[in-house]
């Protein structure tokens, strides 16, 4: 009984403490999500005092808007190919790391630094970089005696997604790699130790050691970078504003648009409520198979 | 146990993607708007009954907001200055930022009912929508409306009523290197086939005739913009009309036009893979010489002799017109300042507004912007660079920019993207048209 009355006590003291977070959370968070839910069933232009109930009719005109399915197969090409070379990049840069470089220290933090940078300073820089005339990469080019392969980077629909996924790719490797350095740190040496023993080459050590109990650290990132990816807008919106003719048009970019641009703030807020489902959908998928992956190995 | 906690995390990370920023400003618009407004009117208009209206009056802080910054700024900071010497009492805060950007940023602002009291607004459509949302205050009864031509007032209106104070009138047109044409023999052209001639020759001496960088298509836009009004609304002033009530479409009506100006890529008179390239790089390509025209607004002339300030330039309205038929020019607004209706600073606002609309003002701000003055019977004191387009615009053949006036700027917007799709091939000229009347279909629709 007087456990039991201690316990109440300690949970409403907890609610106390929770309270104004939790307050403030669905005040300033909680609150605007769930009224964009009802945006999406409007016809809202964005700044008028009034706004019509429409339904789902913004979700059923997704389904003709050909634009909408350009930017899902946009979002999904970004998202699939940053994911991909982003973790396999991130491990063996971990594993080099990891080793007994001297430099490591200075290294782990070169290889950080870009992750700390504003997605516009990435952009404004690559864009010096793939400037067709007067840009690094094209003079490069020009100057190994490689002039045919000078392209238009970023005004070329079938390099220009490549160039942002390669923006983001150099930005984010760093932050991945960290997350599998500290994983690795956990790997206990006991294992190597047998594995020598055994007469196991490099290779087999990380096929069969390293590579599955880097586990936790993949299912992490994996699924940071797809929720990353899938709600990128500000590189994309400074480098090529999903241009060049709609070449790199994302989900996100499409919303702006529609919302900002051209005065459908319900069409464009039920963009959004589809991106949300999509990015829950797929992340949850992601996390329920990376999971038993974990708990298998 | 875990699964549901993860669940749940994995529910918050997502739910960040949505647009949150703004729906939630909606209520608490409405919300500060009422519990506001009983305080805030018995401070402001029951001054005199209230025990502290025999103190010395306090220094009054204007928020001021506008899309002219960094190269464009011009004399707004001299101007503040000089409003604040001969104001006293009121503290001037301008807050400037690119237009794209500000666009956006005030839309939300206005929204969420927390705008600067004044606010830097472009003629047409967009004083049209925020007068009618119930955002701008009515300035017809002001002392200066009637110091403005006529046709500027019309710009800063709406319904009838006015807005704001039209600064300045700015133009589009053809900027050329006068030594490259004097090297050639070419006169400033005065119908298409001597353009197209003198292009040819430019083409000839080795030098690109037109600098032009489409990574947003924006330069296109301004491309069809000085095309257009001999083109187009020299022979059907109502366009615009028809355009909005859907009576008439860009399809069908403006394919001449289009492709007149993407001939001119086919002929290579334009910088080549323009997609690639952005405004800045081809101003920085005619500024250096290394083409000998480029398609801008009388805004750029500062950012251009920037580059190089020994540039020997002109500007002339694009002559789109054929042989014998009479040359426009591109002309329009360029800035209006409005005042915020829920504003509690009306009284500094409105003399902030007079201070503008003074012709010595008017003129430092025109001067400094390469402008002209929208003040009625005054001369302005442009730019020696002006002197080709000035002559046309005081010939009265001159066109607003075209979507001041349409009902639906996603059409602007998707020009914009199309035109790029055109010079990559990936669309013809008429395809774009039709994408054009598409983007305005879809958007009216949805906005039904």
């Amino acid at each position: 009984m007087k456990q039991l009355t201690f316990r109440h006590k300690t949970h409403i003291t907890l609610a106390c403490f929770l309270a104004p977070a939790v307050l403030i959370y669905s005040l300033l968070f909680l609150g605007p999500v769930l009224s964009s839910f009802y945006y999406s069933l409007t016809n809202w232009n964005g700044f008028t005092a009034t706004m019509g109930f429409v339904g789902l009719r913004n979700y059923r005109d997704m389904m003709d808007d050909a634009a909408f399915v350009a930017a899902l197969k946009n979002t999904a090409v970004f998202a699939v190919w940053v994911v991909i070379l982003q973790n396999a990049l991130a491990i063996p840069l971990a594993i080099a790391l990891d080793s007994g470089i001297r430099s490591k220290n200075v290294l782990r933090v070169i290889f950080f630094a870009p992750a700390v940078l504003s997605p516009l300073v990435v952009g404004y820089t690559w864009m010096y970089i793939f400037n067709p005339n007067s840009g690094l990469l094209n003079t490069f080019l020009r100057s190994i005696g490689l002039p045919s392969w000078e392209q238009v980077w970023l005004g070329d629909p079938k390099f220009a997604m490549f160039c942002i996924i390669t923006m983001v790719i150099w930005q984010f490797t760093g932050y991945s790699m960290v997350i599998y350095l500290a994983n690795l740190q956990t790997i206990p040496s006991e294992l190597y130790e047998a594995a020598n023993i055994d007469g196991a080459g490099r290779w087999n050590k990380f096929l069969r050691i390293t590579f599955p109990l880097l586990a936790p650290a993949m299912t992490i990132n994996i699924l940071l970078s797809t929720i990353g990816t899938l709600k990128a807008f500000d590189l994309i919106y400074v480098t090529t504003n999903g241009g060049p003719f709609h070449a790199t048009e994302t989900l996100t970019v499409l919303i702006f648009e529609s919302a900002f641009k051209d005065n459908n703030f319900g069409y464009g807020t039920a963009i959004g409520v589809v991106m949300f489902l999509i990015i829950f959908v797929v992340s949850l998928l992601q996390l329920l198979v990376l999971r038993r992956r974990e708990v298998s190995s | 146990m875990r699964k549901p906690l993860l669940i749940v995390l994995v529910l918050m990370l997502c739910v960040s993607s949505l647009l949150s920023a703004c729906g939630g400003n909606k209520n608490n618009n409405a919300s500060t708007s009422t519990s506001a407004s009983p305080t805030e009117s018995a401070k402001a208009s029951e001054a005199s009954a209230s025990p502290e209206a025999s103190k010395p009056a306090e220094q009054v802080e204007l928020k001021v907001s506008g899309y002219k910054s960094g190269a464009e700024i011009g004399a707004i900071p001299e101007l503040n200055e000089k409003f604040m010497k001969e104001n006293p009492d009121i503290k001037v805060t301008y807050e400037g930022m690119p237009g794209a950007q500000y666009k956006d940023f005030i839309k939300t602002r206005l929204v969420a009912g927390d705008a600067s009291d004044v606010m830097l607004l472009h003629p047409g459509a967009e004083i049209v929508d925020y007068a009618k949302a119930g955002y701008l205050m009515d300035l017809s009864g002001e002392p200066w409306v009637p110091d403005f031509t006529v046709s500027a007032i019309d710009a800063a209106s709406g319904d009838g009523k006015v807005y704001g104070t039209p600064n300045d009138t700015v133009m589009l047109g053809v900027y050329y290197n006068k030594d490259i044409f004097a090297k050639l023999n070419l006169k400033v052209p005065t119908d298409w086939d001597q353009f197209l001639a003198a292009c040819e020759a430019i083409k000839a001496s080795g030098v690109t005739p037109i600098a032009i960088g489409n990574n947003d298509g924006w330069m296109t836009l301004a491309a069809l913009f000085v095309m257009a009004p001999a083109m187009i609304y020299a022979k059907d002033p109502d366009f615009d009309k028809k355009l909005n009530a859907r009576e008439t479409k860009f399809a069908g009506s403006w394919d001449e036009m289009n492709k007149a100006w993407f001939s001119l890529d086919t002929k290579g008179y334009l910088t080549p893979k323009s997609t690639g390239i952005s405004l800045d790089q081809a101003q920085t390509d005619f500024a250096k010489g290394k083409a000998a025209m480029y398609i801008d607004g009388t805004w750029s002339l500062a950012g251009i002799k920037g580059k190089n300030e020994a540039l020997n330039l002109g500007m002339f309205a694009m002559p789109s017109n054929k042989a014998g038929e009479d040359v426009y020019v591109s002309a329009a607004v360029g800035t209006v300042w409005t005042i915020n209706k829920s504003t509690e600073k009306a009284d500094a606002a409105k003399k902030y507004l007079a201070f503008w609309a003074k012709e010595e003002n008017q003129s430092i701000w025109a001067k400094s912007g390469g402008a002209f003055l929208t003040l009625q019977g005054k001369k302005s004191d442009a730019d020696p660079a002006f002197e080709d387009i000035a002559g046309t615009l005081a010939t009265g053949k001159a066109w607003r920019f075209l979507n001041q006036a349409w009902a639906q700027d996603a059409a602007t917007t998707e020009m914009m993207k199309s035109a790029q799709g055109v010079y990559l091939k990936a669309l013809t000229p008429e395809q774009m048209l039709k994408n054009m009347d598409d983007a305005w279909d879809k958007a009216a629709k949805l906005q039904k």
